[in-house]
């Protein structure tokens, strides 16, 4: 294991800090077993490390290029009206009104 | 012996002459759902039961009555005179990761086990079009994230039917295993590291993972916007043929589908292969991995029986005029797992984040103060522990201060897997293989329970088939014989971009070269007596 994996391994701090970002919340056998294993994962990332990259090395968000020729235009921005509504609304799990009703959102109130 | 043990396109054929009709067909393939599928995958299964341990459990849910109306119109349809479309009465199930409206979508999580979907994913209202029949919805594992289909919120997970003790594969093991028991004849799935072929390998099937943009992923619910890919799923390679030829195609949902014309993918698959130029790469025949207890880095051959099976198929296509170019260096090919570990993850992590208890899916039961509350709570009942995961792994890599080391360097060794394919296939370089044969899988279907949990070795099943998503490039799965434990062996086959057609015409060589091999009279167990 390289030094480097050691130091940056998910601390408990860090990792408590990641499932707040992530809004989740742990049982403690869950967070256990979750943070050993972001840890493993992250050793086989490390592997990554030794590869060497020369200076200009472009970064790939996606293999296919996309090449104009194969790009399709963009389509008209046209407003099109949802065939069905009502049907999405009906996902919501609670309504009011068409509305979706929500929990108090934390806020903090303007003096 | 039953109507759907027939290739599709001699399906579509008869029912098109009226030999038989897509209502005789319907029923031959409810009645093998009905004697090897057992309960479906569902979120109240109260434990395994031990019949559990004799069925296949394929589906989540089987749409019946979808499919009947569809068989009543490819009827009527041949009756009035009017074209029924190339895949009339074909008997498909699709993976549960597409939306079909009216269908529960699930992805095989609780956090949407109560969604219907209001709108079709592109490539299923394709097959509809095309007279296809549709079954129903089939198991996965959850959000796709794995290879075995155990992390399924739906219980009982599908089983391989070669040897129930055995996993499909995954993530598309439903499909897979629907496929290979004569369940639904073709089946739609999705591969974002090799989540059609590794299943398709496991369970003796052809599985196409084609071109990234080959395929429209509208309705397709998002795991890895840049390496996920519909694909075909099928008992032979011109069934694989028939259908992407429905399922591919430019489509105005989908700005990264390639505004490419669609040849006929059946049209090469009698041409002969005399000429063409196909590489094995001896950096297909290992596997890299780590041992997180050492943290050192391991190096092991595939099985002698896989490495065998793909020697096999390479002497077959030589038979049939393929040049066979040996010694082929793919030297990035041992960090397309690492690399996946980092760009996947950023990736799911982004898009799992919409699950959120507001709009639709599950929302907690539980009183809560207020929003965030609401939000964490709805994602830690919803979620299982393989998308919580990933959505860790995706804010740590992806953080400002790590995303140099980690999210951009993964996408910089992304562009050297890149390189390795586009240096071999280079018509003018110094290799000029039309494609590269591989083996599909590094062990054949694993015990049940063996690797689950194990979110590192799991991960690794796809060492050999994740080049290709990294790449965009399209790949192929072909069933090439048995290892000793009676379980089915797969090679693939990797091209360049968009070269489908040639990876068909060289699969239905193998076919026709191998025709006539014991191997391809096997049947699994499951199915004796059915």
């Amino acid at each position: 294991m390289s030094e480097k994996s050691q130091q940056q391994a998910i601390t408990q701090e860090l990792f408590e800090h990641l499932v707040e970002l992530a809004s989740l919340e742990l049982s403690e056998e869950e967070a256990g077993y979750l943070r050993r294993e972001l840890n493993n994962q992250l050793k086989a990332i490390d592997e990554l490390d030794a590869i060497q990259l020369d200076v200009g090395t472009r970064v790939t968000t996606h293999g296919v290029p996309y090449t104009k020729q194969i790009s399709p235009d963009a389509r008209d921005d046209d407003w099109q009206a949802c065939p069905n509504p009502e049907d999405i609304l009906a996902q919501a799990p609670e309504i009011r009104d068409r509305y979706v009703v929500v929990p108090d959102i934390p806020h903090t109130d303007l003096e | 012996m039953e109507l759907t043990d027939l290739p599709a396109h001699t399906i579509a054929y008869l029912v098109r002459r009226r030999e038989i009709s897509a209502m005789n067909v319907l029923e031959a393939a409810l009645n093998r759902i009905s004697k090897v599928d057992g309960r479906p995958g569902s979120l109240d299964s109260n434990g395994r039961l031990p019949e559990d341990e004799q069925k296949v459990h394929a589906f989540i849910t089987l749409t019946e009555e979808k499919a009947r109306s569809q068989a009543e119109e490819v009827d009527r349809k041949i009756a009035q005179g009017e074209d029924p479309g190339p895949l009339a009465g074909v008997p498909f199930t699709v993976k549960d990761i597409f939306c079909v409206q009216d269908t529960p979508s699930t992805a095989g999580s609780r956090i949407l086990g109560n969604f219907i979907a209001p709108y079709t994913a592109t490539p299923v209202s394709r097959m509809e079009a095309a007279g296809g029949l549709m079954l129903g919805k089939v198991n996965l594992d959850e959000f796709t994230f794995g290879s075995s289909n155990e992390s399924s919120a739906f219980q009982p997970t599908p089983r391989n039917p070669w040897n129930l003790k055995r996993a499909p594969g995954g993530s598309s093991g439903g499909s897979a295993a629907a496929v290979a028991a004569g369940e639904g004849v073709l089946s739609l799935g999705t591969d974002t590291s090799g989540s059609i072929r590794q299943p398709a390998a496991c369970c003796g099937v052809v599985g196409m993972k084609p071109t990234y943009g080959r395929v429209s992923r509208y309705g397709l619910i998002a795991f890895g916007s840049s390496l996920d890919c519909p694909g075909p799923f099928a008992a032979n390679v011109t069934d694989a043929a028939l259908m992407l030829n429905s399922i591919a195609g430019p489509d105005v949902h989908d700005g990264t589908a390639a505004n490419l014309a669609v040849p006929d993918y059946t049209q090469d698959l009698k041409k002969d292969i005399r000429g063409m130029r196909i590489g094995l790469s001896p950096d297909y025949f290992h596997i890299t991995y780590i041992d997180p207890e050492t943290g050192e880095m391991d190096q092991q051959p595939v099985p002698s029986e896989i490495e065998a099976a793909v020697l096999s198929t390479a002497g077959y296509l030589a038979q049939m005029g393929a040049d066979i170019v040996e010694d082929i260096a793919m030297p990035h090919t041992r960090y397309g797992v690492p690399v996946y570990f980092v760009i996947s993850r950023v990736e799911a992590a982004s898009n799992l984040h919409r699950y959120d208890g507001v709009k639709y899916g599950h929302r907690t039961a539980d009183n809560v103060a207020d929003l965030r509350e609401l939000y964490r709570k709805s994602r830690a009942e919803g979620f299982g522990t393989q998308p919580k995961l990933r959505i860790l792994m995706g804010m740590y890599v992806s953080a400002a201060q790590y995303s140099e080391q980690y999210y951009n360097r993964a996408l910089s060794v992304r562009t050297l897997i890149r390189k390795d394919f586009d240096q071999v296939f280079d018509p003018k370089g110094s290799h000029r293989l039309d494609a590269l044969l591989t083996p599909t899988t590094p062990t054949t279907a694993f015990p049940l329970g063996d690797v689950y949990g194990d979110s590192v070795l799991m991960q690794y099943a796809d060492q050999l088939t994740v080049t290709a998503n990294h790449a965009g490039i399209p790949g192929i799965s072909l069933p090439a014989g048995f290892a000793e434990d009676g379980l089915p062996i797969g090679v693939q086959l990797l091209g360049p971009d968009f070269s489908e057609a040639r990876l068909l015409q060289i699969g239905r060589a193998f076919e026709m070269a191998s025709e006539g091999e014991e191997w391809r009279k096997k049947r699994p167990a499951i199915l004796s007596g059915a």
